[in-house]
């Protein structure tokens, strides 16, 4: 099956059998190494990718499903600056996740940032729960993403008031 | 979705992208796998290669399983409509919060944004977390194939094991989601998955409340993702009911419940019965004695 | 290989190259039998299947003079042991190949539990010992209990595979995530009949709780290098998920009787310990597994009269390997709760039975501080988490009868106390591990240890270490790993301790290259090797560990009976851990054996359990305890391992808080909810 769809930015076309787990096609035919495939059973969240800038597991997304729509993954978005923005939090911290979880983490903690869910311990526990690792602290990840969200939350603010401000 | 087993390697995957398309290709390909967001069907795979054995046929395209409609007394959802779009979409907040809360505890963000609503009904093996809370909410669907149309109150497409049916040409097109009939809820499930833990429990319940009088009440169980339990009868016994109740009354609609879930479902552990005898005698107790909500 | 650079080879999963084969095994379905025929279809082109016959007599490795087979010959030990061994160009022609090859077996009848063969079983090692001060004491042991611990995997992302690739002139290149890459070197000599100059083992990257794998990546080296020699091609083998989680090495399960009895002053009279390990179809490390439980079971109570009987015995599961803590978690589970029980039984305090019994001489003699480290962490526990107070409100409900109001919250809270034995130097110096460090003239430091650093942090606390003593800038400071014949380390780097083993031996190569510059000048390179057996001679008594890392845990639990579930509230664990070089990186390590503590405490499968094959599952963060981690440090203390103890402490706190809670006397992991709530175990 042709698949023709935006990968990090650019146009893609290829010919592939349509079931193929879209973390193996990232990672097989595109060399995209850093999202991981582990579970294949979406319970892990290592193979976490931007599907139209919603977190979904690419080993549960089939080939046929990516035609039309734009998939970021870690490389894609360590380019963006709110990539750089988290992981100044997460050096600050000396949080330092494996290279399995830490795209799972990162793209849990930007899906929260772009919800409409209160910013709360419960919730920000609950947008995080779908990552298995045990490489770090939970405690230290859940400290980390309240100060990501709480940078966020001042940053925005701050442009907001300059936006009216030039009004 | 059952999916089928079987030697072939490569899948024929058909993309339709309008309702009449697909209904025609699943009349033409009898066994065909109907494939909305596919959470279910590939979670039961865990080899690198999934193998289907039989057509897929993608509901993901389809024009008019992807739309969100607000009516006067309810909210209508395309079955290809994913949880994650229910939670974002702009009619939500519209919807009874019971209902959003139970999308909430499915899975993960990365699950709700691929896992649809049709397809979390349409799953045979387990009865998946919503069934309950939809069944509850009186809610209905509309099923169709490609020569008629069956709409109509959830509960009347399921079996005797409360698993939804479907013939074997027909594809859920849309789910109804009643608004503004209740005022009191509530909602509690056990930590743990529903596909895989050994001891999931899940309890929902809606009331319409005025002042201290039940007018209707609906509550209803998920015990292991394999059994939906629903006691009518002591639904109806409480409508009419003054809250708080007395003590003799709540040891006679104890004593009612109780008989009726003795030996249903069928093996179940006695802890387990407890905890459903355990929930309702909270409910009664304190769930439905506090003040109505404002929806 | 210089590992400061960060040039580590990508994860196996992650190594492709132009025509390279896939592998993977055919495994055995069956538990235990014989293998009636083989049939194998009309093979595609580039397509080969590797059986027992292929590699002849060197169908096996050799681990701690113990001989492992590669692939089942005639009979299948274990359901999941390797038959089979298939080569394809690609991942989907590997599957087609796998489901038409038809192999037949005649099984032998299963036992419907590893704990039911007592009389039938094979021992492979065996070890008793006997002590009595004075006159036998007479009498029936006032309380016996029996124990058992199912076996252990534990959480890691990454699956173990190897990638051999295959150079000009036969040479190859084997890229393996090893905690022994010395033994992966040797292995894939003997098997491929090699020369040393033209076997090149590469570490890859493994996650950092990529642990308890000691010799099996040998075994896939081995295959996989054999398949890659005689096909002349590049050849990844690497486990699928489910194959790793059901198949691969796992903690062994264990079986306990211990028996005792007390005098009127609290102290134990008589204590008998009998336990069996099972160790799956092998484990060349059954005689350290006895031993160190053995060693645990002398040293930890004292008794007027302590008699040991331990053994190891095969069993048809698949086989174990070193997990953390070795054997000592297994016995700390059966010795806690015994203790915990006794307690109960004679309605004393848990914490003031152990300060009665535990044997502070020895403690004592091994702590550089000379003091009596139990009494101390268990005092600091006690007021940290008020335990004597709760201890005593919780049993005052555990004996009133069962609750009436589904509302109403039980509370439990169990107590535990155990020590880590640190780098292993059984056989004296068999299991060694080395660093060797070198100053140039241009004042550039040269570290080569043979140990895995499993983190940048751990890299990073090994130069701070270096840079400290003598005085350079950690810019100057390279590190890197060997495994060469020529140096002295000849162990799994596990069983060193990691961080703090090495890490003494390394300040011990520092401080003697500092007094070498002092009195020789530095005009010449120095250079000097320490070996983990120089740090024994801290130690006046000559144990089988360079250290030992004292704790205590409380776990604190809430039963819910409206929801019939079980809450873990608190994990709280004190730890006498001599000198911390970071505690956030340690408080992490332990963390984190904290949670996977649990995990093998209250997992709802085994991997029997084969009819419900959800896969291994890490909690979500949401199901997270509150935990509280004490560290009592010493300024003039050295390093001691402190990743391993949690898996010693964590499951005898926690099943004696749930069996207070629901006043039970429960014997065996995992507590699920049946087992809480059910009927089956013993009420008190």
């Amino acid at each position: 099956m042709i698949i023709r769809f935006k990968l990090n930015g650019e146009e893609k076309i290829i010919d592939i059998p349509a079931t193929k787990r879209a973390i193996d096609l990232l990672r097989e035919n595109f060399g995209l190494l850093k999202n991981k495939a582990s579970c294949y059973q979406g319970a892990c969240g290592n193979c976490s990718v931007l599907i139209d800038d919603r977190i979904v597991s690419s080993c549960s997304v089939l080939a046929f499903d990516l035609r039309g729509r734009s998939v970021v993954t870690a490389e894609g978005f360590m380019k963006t600056e709110e990539y750089q923005r988290i992981n100044h939090l997460f050096q600050k911290n000396q949080y330092d996740p494996c290279d399995f979880c830490r795209w799972g983490k990162i793209f849990a903690i930007h899906e929260f940032l772009h919800s409409e869910e209160r910013v709360d311990g419960s919730a920000l526990t609950h947008a995080l729960k779908g990552n298995q690792c045990n490489c770090t602290s939970p405690t230290l990840l859940l400290s980390v993403a309240e100060q990501i969200v709480e940078a966020e939350r001042k940053m925005n603010a701050g442009r907001q008031h300059e936006r009216s401000a030039r009004k | 979705m059952n999916a089928a087993h079987g030697n072939n390697r490569l899948s024929l995957v058909f993309t339709p992208e309008h309702l009449g398309e697909a209904l025609s290709l699943y009349a033409r390909n009898p066994g065909a796998i109907l494939y909305a967001g596919g959470t279910a069907l590939l979670s039961k795979q865990s080899g690198r290669l999934p193998i289907f054995g039989a057509p897929l046929i993608s509901l993901k395209r389809v024009e008019e399983l992807g739309t969100i409609r607000r009516y006067e007394n309810f909210i209508e959802f395309g079955a290809a409509v994913t949880l994650g779009e229910i939670l974002r979409c702009r009619e939500s907040r519209f919807l009874p919060p019971v209902f959003k809360t139970a999308v909430r505890e499915v899975g993960t963000p990365a699950v709700r944004n691929t896992a649809t609503i049709g397809g979390h009904l349409a799953v045979t093996e387990r009865r998946l977390l919503l069934l309950p809370v939809l069944l509850i909410l009186d809610a209905a669907v509309e099923i169709r194939s490609q020569t008629a149309t069956r709409s109509g109150e959830i509960k009347r497409f399921l079996d005797e094991k409360n698993g939804f049916v479907l013939h074997p040409d027909e594809i859920i097109t849309k789910i109804r989601i009643p608004t503004g009939r209740f005022n009191l809820w509530g909602f509690s499930a056990l930590p743990g998955s529903v596909i895989r833990s050994q001891d999931f429990f899940m309890t929902c319940f809606v009331a319409r409340k005025n002042r201290f009088l039940i007018e209707k009440i609906n509550f209803a169980f998920n015990i292991d993702g394999r059994h939906i339990l629903r006691i009518k009868q002591s639904e109806d016994r409480l409508i009419g009911k003054k809250f708080p109740l007395s003590a003799a009354e709540i040891r006679e609609e104890m004593r009612f419940f109780t008989s009726r879930i003795d030996g249903e479902p069928a093996g179940l552990p006695l802890y387990k019965k407890d905890r459903i005898v355990n929930y309702f005698r909270l409910m009664l107790t304190q769930e439905l004695t506090k003040s109505e909500l404002i929806e | 290989m210089n590992i400061d650079s960060g040039d580590y080879p990508y994860y196996v999963s992650d190594i492709r190259r132009e025509e390279m084969l896939y592998a993977c095994f055919l495994r055995s379905h069956i538990t235990e039998g014989r293998i009636q025929s083989v049939k194998i279809p009309q093979l595609p082109e580039n397509v080969s299947v590797f059986s027992a016959k292929d590699f002849g007599k060197k169908n096996f490795i050799t681990v701690n003079d113990m001989k492992i087979p590669l692939l089942a010959d005639k009979e299948v030990r274990y359901r999941g042991e390797p038959v089979l061994l298939i080569t394809a160009p690609s991942k989907e022609t590997l599957k087609s190949v796998c489901e038409s090859v038809e192999i037949e077996y005649k099984e032998k009848e299963m036992l419907e539990s590893i704990f039911s063969d007592l009389n039938g079983k094979t021992v492979i090692y065996k070890t008793s010992f006997s002590q009595a001060a004075g006159e036998q004491p007479d009498g029936d042991p006032e309380i016996i209990g029996s124990f058992n611990t199912p076996v252990q995997e534990h959480f890691y992302p990454d699956s173990q595979g190897v990638f051999i690739e295959y150079g000009p002139s036969s040479k190859l290149k084997v890229i393996v995530s090893s905690e022994w890459p010395k033994h992966v070197k040797r292995t894939v000599m003997h098997i491929t009949d090699l020369p040393s100059e033209k076997v090149f083992v590469l570490l890859a990257k493994s996650s950092p709780s990529f642990d308890g794998k000691i010799w099996q990546p040998s075994v896939l080296a081995a295959i996989a290098s054999f398949a890659s020699l005689r096909l002349k091609k590049s050849v990844k083998l690497v486990l699928s998920k489910k194959e790793d989680i059901l198949y691969s090495g796992k903690r062994a399960a264990s079986l306990f009787f211990i028996d005792g009895s007390t005098e009127e002053t609290l102290k134990l009279k008589t204590l008998n310990f009998s336990f069996t390990y099972y160790c799956g179809a092998c484990f060349p490390f059954a005689k350290e597994m006895v031993e160190t439980a053995a060693f645990g079971a002398r040293y930890f109570y004292n008794a007027r009269s302590v008699k040991i009987r331990g053994e190891a015995c095969v069993s048809n599961t698949p086989p174990t390997d070193f997990f953390s803590g070795i054997s000592l978690p297994q016995f700390f589970f059966a010795a806690e709760m015994f203790i915990n029980r006794l307690a109960k039984q004679k309605e004393v305090s848990p914490l003031e039975l152990r300060l009665a019994n535990i044997n502070h001489a020895f403690f004592r003699s091994i702590n550089y501080e000379k003091k009596d480290i139990f009494p101390i962490l268990l005092a600091e526990l006690n007021n940290r988490c008020d335990f004597t107070r709760k201890h005593a409100a919780y049993e005052h409900m555990r004996k009133r009868s069962a609750p009436s109001f589904p509302g109403l919250v039980i509370r439990g809270i169990g107590l535990s106390s155990a020590f880590q034995a640190n780098g292993l130097n059984m056989h004296r110096g068999r299991f060694n591990q080395a660093v060797r460090m070198s100053l140039t003239p241009e004042n550039i430091v040269k570290v080569n240890v043979a140990s895995i650093p499993n983190s940048k942090r751990t890299r990073q606390i090994w130069k701070e270490s270096v840079s400290e003593i003598l005085n350079i800038s950690p810019r100057n400071i390279t590190l890197s790993y060997s495994f060469s014949d020529d140096t002295a380390a000849n162990g799994p780097t596990l069983l060193s301790g990691n961080i703090s083993t090495i890490n003494r031996l390394i300040k011990l190569c520092a401080e003697e290259i500092r007094a070498k510059a002092e009195t020789h000048g530095r005009e010449q390179t120095i250079t000097v090797e320490k070996v983990s057996s120089d740090l024994l001679s801290r130690n006046k008594k000559k144990f089988l560990y360079t250290s030992v890392t004292c704790a205590a845990a409380v776990a604190e639990v809430s039963l819910r009976f409206l929801t019939m579930e079980l809450i873990i509230d608190k994990i709280t664990m004190i730890l006498d851990c001599g000198y911390i070089n970071n505690e956030a990186v340690a408080r992490q390590k332990i963390e984190n054996a904290v949670i996977q503590s649990i995990l093998w405490a209250t997992r709802d499968e085994s991997y029997r359990n084969l009819v419900s094959e959800s896969l291994f599952c890490y909690p979500g963060i949401d199901r997270i305890p509150e935990i509280e981690i004490i560290f009592r440090c010493s300024e003039n203390g050295f390093e001691k391992g402190i990743g391993e103890i949690a898996y010693s402490l964590i499951p005898a706190a926690l099943l004696t808080a749930v069996g207070q809670a629901v006043n039970k006397d429960l014997k065996e992991m995992p507590i699920i909810n049946e087992r809480i709530f059910g009927p089956g175990e013993t009420q008190s």
